[in-house]
């Protein structure tokens, strides 16, 4: 009888774990490359985040980038010239953001939810340097996201771009542009099953310089005075070329 | 084909910054000024942040102005005494500006005082050099001789005092002239991040008398010393210089500088004149229509510096 029941526990299990029941986490997934490395010839990168879902409910992807102050500058027109006006500047920005979810992201969950998470575009949290007033940072903000938007350091996938190969197995590709800041950037699957979370997992992604380019930056950064000289030998240097060669001419 | 540059942390197509840099060097082979003011809004326009590309361009500008400098006094144009006193006045200037730029960025209105010191300062020039040009090159078609007198200089510059005799100009001001007009240069390079040709040549051929021949040279003599220096300091203190971006375009703006040279010699004089107070003009225009006329995005996001 012992003996039965084990082969029945067996049995069940992994029957069980084929349907999502007994072992197997909700979902599971992983990046196709776990670092970006910036060279010459980038030019912007799109990677592959793929993965099985084994149990119902909605999926969010946010992939973060490392945070970035930006100033925000609106024009006026005064004396019948434009001058600079009002200047704003927004505190600890993703300087990379991309949502992407299946469903509308309010039937996916609360917003108290999504703010503390801060998934989804109208969830993340604004610091700014001044207290602004409701039309002012409706103005403010919208201006900066579609700075963002524009240069595809903001994307939302509101139809959801997660291509599912069968009920379970996924793939969502993820693109950067070519001027995104280095630094640790996470990708952040979530799971909501009937607005609770269920099950997330989130995976580090390295964006580094590399080559080169990574020479002159820090370069430029750590012996400033020493880059400085360079740049004007260099300048003088060909001028003084250019003549040589021309006089033979 | 895209390379990305370090400084400006973006890729860029190889193709326009060289071709952009083989026209400016043009423009400063002929016309004796840096290009800067090309250089710059081109950069801008294709994405490159504004800070990057004002202190690149610098970095660009001294080759080809080197490269036409040498250029020019291998044809016997560039009067290096009056270059000297130039050069002078413009590192002072360079001081005075730097300060200047920090307490105008202070209170925020940098670009609306760069535009109307353009407009204004430019449009004044542009004009004169434009009316006085065309109606010299409109008594010669029409056969008439304008009565040879002494070139025109400003009244009081022999009243001065330290008056020297530039051998190769042929003429004898105060040697405060010169060295005024560097210094006010040098101001404008520190704010605006050009190499000030603008004002150096009309200033030389109309209030110092020079030959319109000489003041090219002499001219870029002087931009070479003042963007050399800028560029430096640029570098040094804000970490805006990109190599790799002045290195693509510098390579065909040197080679520009050196064609451009050939070809403004064959031009006469009164119709260099008018070509540059045209190319004066066209931009003090467009400076005045973009404060006039509603910017196509009311708000300038900017990305503060960051890792």
């Amino acid at each position: 009888m012992k003996r039965l029941s084990l082969i029945a526990f067996i049995l069940g299990c992994w029957y069980g774990s084929a349907v999502g029941l007994c072992v197997a986490s909700p979902i599971i997934a992983d990046l196709s490359e776990h670092s970006i490395l910036i060279d010459s010839k980038f030019a912007g990168e799109t990677l592959l985040m793929f993965g099985a879902k084994h149990a119902p409910g909605n999926m969010v992807l946010v992939v973060r980038g490392p945070d970035q102050d930006y100033a925000v500058l609106r024009k006026e027109k005064r004396f019948g010239i434009w001058m600079n006006g009002k200047q704003v500047i927004f505190k600890s920005i993703p300087s990379y953001y991309m949502v992407s979810y299946t469903d509308d992201l309010h039937a996916i969950s609360e917003p108290d939810l999504l703010d503390d998470l801060n998934i989804g575009v109208n969830h993340l949290s604004l610091q700014t340097d001044k207290v602004l007033n409701p039309s002012d940072r409706l103005a403010y903000t919208a201006a900066l996201y579609q700075y963002l938007d524009s240069h595809e350091l903001l994307q939302q996938y509101a139809g959801g771009n997660f291509g599912f190969i069968d009920e379970s197995l996924f793939r969502i590709p993820i693109s950067f542009p070519d001027r995104i800041n280095r630094g640790v950037y996470t990708a952040e699957l979530y799971l909501f099953d009937q607005g609770v979370l269920v099950s997330s997992q989130t995976i580090p992604l390295e964006v580094n310089r590399h080559g080169i380019e990574a020479f002159i930056y820090d370069f430029a950064y750590q012996f400033p005075a020493s880059y400085g000289i360079l740049a004007v030998a260099i300048a003088l240097g060909f001028g003084w070329l250019a003549s040589i060669i021309f006089q033979r001419k | 084909m895209q390379i990305y540059l370090p400084i400006a942390g973006m890729s860029v197509d190889v193709f326009l910054l060289i071709g952009i840099g083989g026209i400016t060097g043009i423009l400063a082979g002929m016309f004796g000024i840096g290009g800067g003011f090309l250089m710059t809004p081109f950069l801008m326009f294709i994405g490159v942040p504004p800070a990057v590309a004002v202190s690149s361009s610098t970095n660009q500008i001294i080759a080809s102005s080197f490269s036409g400098v040498i250029a020019h006094s291998k044809r016997g144009n560039v009067d290096f005494q009056m270059g000297s006193f130039l050069t002078l006045g413009g590192i002072i200037g360079s001081l005075i500006g730097i300060q200047l730029f920090v307490w105008l960025k202070s209170i925020g209105q940098i670009d609306l005082v760069i535009s109307l010191t353009y407009v204004f300062l430019l449009g004044t020039i542009g004009s004169i050099m434009a009316f006085e040009s065309v109606r010299i090159i409109f008594h010669n078609r029409k056969g008439r001789v304008l009565p040879t007198k002494a070139r025109r200089r400003w009244f009081m510059s022999n009243s001065l005092p330290f008056i020297v005799h530039f051998k190769q100009s042929n003429i004898e001001v105060s040697a405060l002239l010169p060295i005024s007009i560097g210094c006010v240069v040098g101001i404008l390079v520190s704010i605006m991040g050009v190499g000030g040709g603008f004002f150096t040549i009309p200033a030389l051929i109309y209030l110092l008398g020079m030959p319109t021949s000489l003041v090219i040279g002499t001219s870029l003599f002087q931009i070479v010393f003042v963007t050399s220096v800028t560029t430096f300091l640029y570098a040094y203190r804000t970490h805006t210089v990109d190599i790799v971006l002045s290195f693509l375009s510098l390579t065909t703006s040197v080679v520009g500088a050196q064609l451009g040279t050939r070809a403004g010699i064959k031009l006469p004089a009164e119709y260099l004149r008018m070509f540059l107070a045209f190319i004066i003009l066209a931009i003090v225009g467009y400076l005045a229509y973009n404060l006039i006329i509603t910017p196509d995005n009311i708000f300038l996001v900017t990305a503060l510096r960051k890792l």
